[in-house]
């Protein structure tokens, strides 16, 4: 049984079919491409999975809970978590808050306890700091903690956007365009934080990317996606050389 | 001398507070001033508890109907049932908190400008029940001999201190279960659903529970503010909580500034204040309001306070110093 089961997912939007009757098995451990043309639907599949919008039909199982229907900040809590095409950051936060927030899982105090239990929240948000701090560390951010999100160059927002979901501390992280607008240099640190983090933590990961030479090197296994349909998938290997994969997405042999 | 712009603060407010205890033995004894510094105190409460629903992007344009609704819940209490005035100040909180989870619940489906005109509808459509109804609401003509707090001989119409002094403490409560709550976890997570509520989203923060708590939060206050209202003046009508107050209440909220907490603490007080110094230009009073709101937009929109944070202390800093902004 797989981590995350998708089955005959399928999402319309009035008249336009976005996403076609897609199944998927991701594995523990793996980490999973979606690759595909710009428009095949690839981040309305993350939305629907991650629980942004509602499907049209199909069923979706995380760690063999159903999670179809559910909202997205209860999907975060079962272990499921997303980053945003957008380098989506708290943006008038230090890096340090934006970890602080990620942490909130594990953070969250009722209205009395804040009002009345000073030394609990006080001894539990110390707590959270250390953890925070240590986050930030292993992706690399802990010298830049106390500047503004907004004042962080691409690359490192991108990072942060990744270290504010391993606060939740995922068992499966969907990141949707990780890599866009990033430097070689960038992208193979990318690249290394990825596998670190599904070294150390067990994350596995389904990555959205058009950058081929990172999927290629980074993905054990790849579905590519065309105007909602699954066309194909496997290995790399396999994918570079499926007929319908040329010819729909990368535009001659590679 | 090392110089810390926390420890600053803390010194001076604690010592303003000192101040405004002692001051009426000594120092205000004019009961004009005495009646400024209790509009003051309901500005405060108002726009202190309209502020923490506003860190979470929701600028709510009905504070004035749960001022209303709290303000007739404790008169009615003590008119028609005799109960205890102190009896029914936390009555006169509870009630509009209560009336603000259905409401809230309706209202927070929604988002932006269209949040904001749904929660004027509210304040309107409280007015317009309580207008319609003569008895037991007052109807138009409102709810005149409103008694003042036991004991009736310390809260006579003659001596505003007793409710000078009752205003500070609701005032000075009322600011510290908002500054408690905004600079706590919970206050952190409300200003991350302002930055953004999708990513806020994402990592398990269920938004909208969040954003009904600061709506409930700030009914219940705007309650409060509402039954000191009407004990202090004796008469409630809809004719005095209109939409008008509710602007009012953001304005001073955008003046003070709206990035800290003591942003609309500073611009209730101000707003309040400077207006009386124009008192004796007549109509043209409200044009210094005017023109400060103007003022503020145009030149320091993070207000008042949001200049003093970024002109002022940095200068009476020292170096080396680290500038938080959101802090």
């Amino acid at each position: 049984m797989g981590l995350l089961e998708i089955k005959g997912l399928t999402k319309t939007f009035g008249g336009l079919l976005a996403v076609n009757d897609l199944t998927l098995e991701i594995h523990k451990g793996e980490i999973f491409g979606l690759i595909g043309p710009n428009g095949a639907g690839k981040t309305t599949v993350f939305n629907l999975i991650s629980g942004m919008l509602p499907c049209t039909g199909g069923k979706v199982s995380y760690d063999g809970h159903n999670i179809t229907g559910l909202n997205m900040y209860q999907i975060a809590r079962k272990g499921l978590v997303r980053t945003f095409q957008l380098p989506t950051l708290f943006n008038n936060f230090t890096v340090l808050k934006n970890m602080l927030m990620g942490m909130h899982l594990h953070a969250e105090v009722g209205l009395w306890r804040t009002l009345l239990d000073t030394s609990y929240t006080d001894s539990l948000e110390s707590e959270i700091l250390a953890r925070a701090d240590g986050i930030l560390q292993e992706v690399g951010l802990a010298d830049r903690k106390d500047e503004l999100a907004s004042n962080l160059p691409h690359g490192h927002r991108r990072i942060l956007q990744v270290a504010i979901s391993l606060g939740c501390e995922p068992g499966l992280l969907l990141l949707d365009e990780p890599m866009t607008g990033m430097n070689v240099r960038e992208v193979e640190e990318m690249m290394g934080l990825i596998r670190k983090l599904r070294e150390n933590r067990g994350i596995s990961f389904v990555i959205v990317e058009h950058n081929i030479r990172a999927v290629m090197g980074l993905c054990g296994r790849i579905a590519v996606l065309n105007f909602g349909k699954k066309i194909a998938e496997g290995t790399p290997a396999e994918i570079s050389q499926n007929e319908a994969v040329i010819q729909a997405y990368l535009g001659g042999s590679l | 001398m090392k110089f810390s712009v926390g420890s600053f603060k803390r010194y001076w407010v604690a010592l303003l507070i000192i101040f405004l205890f002692v001051a009426p033995l000594f120092v205000i004894t004019n009961p004009f001033y005495l009646h400024i510094i209790i509009m003051m105190c309901i500005n405060i409460m108002m726009s202190a508890s309209m502020w923490l629903l506003a860190t979470t992007g929701l600028i709510s344009f009905g504070q004035a109907g749960f001022m209303f609704i709290g303000a007739m819940t404790s008169t009615l209490l003590v008119k028609e049932l005799g109960w205890p005035f102190w009896v029914c100040i936390p009555l006169a909180g509870i009630v509009p908190a209560l009336v603000s989870i259905p409401v809230g619940r309706l209202c927070i489906r929604i988002k932006g400008v269209y949040f904001f005109l749904v929660t004027m509808a509210f304040g309107e459509l409280v007015r317009g029940i309580f207008a319609y109804f003569r008895t037991p609401f007052g109807g138009w003509y409102g709810i005149r001999h409103i008694p003042p707090p036991e004991p009736h001989s310390l809260f006579t119409p003659l001596n505003k201190v007793p409710f000078y002094y009752l205003g500070m403490v609701l005032t000075l409560v009322t600011c510290w279960v908002i500054y408690r709550i905004s600079r706590s976890r919970i206050g952190m997570t409300l200003w991350s659903i302002r930055e953004s509520d999708m990513l806020a989203d994402s990592i398990g923060v269920n938004v909208k529970k969040y954003k009904l708590q600061a709506f409930v939060i700030a009914g219940f206050f705007a309650g409060i503010a509402g039954t000191y209202y009407a004990h202090y003046f004796c008469y409630i009508s809809p004719l005095v909580f209109t939409f008008s107050m509710s602007l009012n209440t953001l304005i001073y909220i955008v003046v003070g500034g709206l990035w800290s907490f003591s942003g609309p603490i500073v611009g209730a007080a101000v707003l309040t204040l400077v207006p009386e110094f124009f008192r004796a230009t007549g109509v043209y009073q409200m044009l210094i309001f005017g023109l400060i709101l103007v003022f503020t937009m145009l030149f320091i929109p993070r207000g008042i306070v949001g200049l003093l944070g970024e002109r002022v202390f940095p200068l009476l800093r020292q170096k080396g110093e680290r500038t938080k902004i959101t802090d």
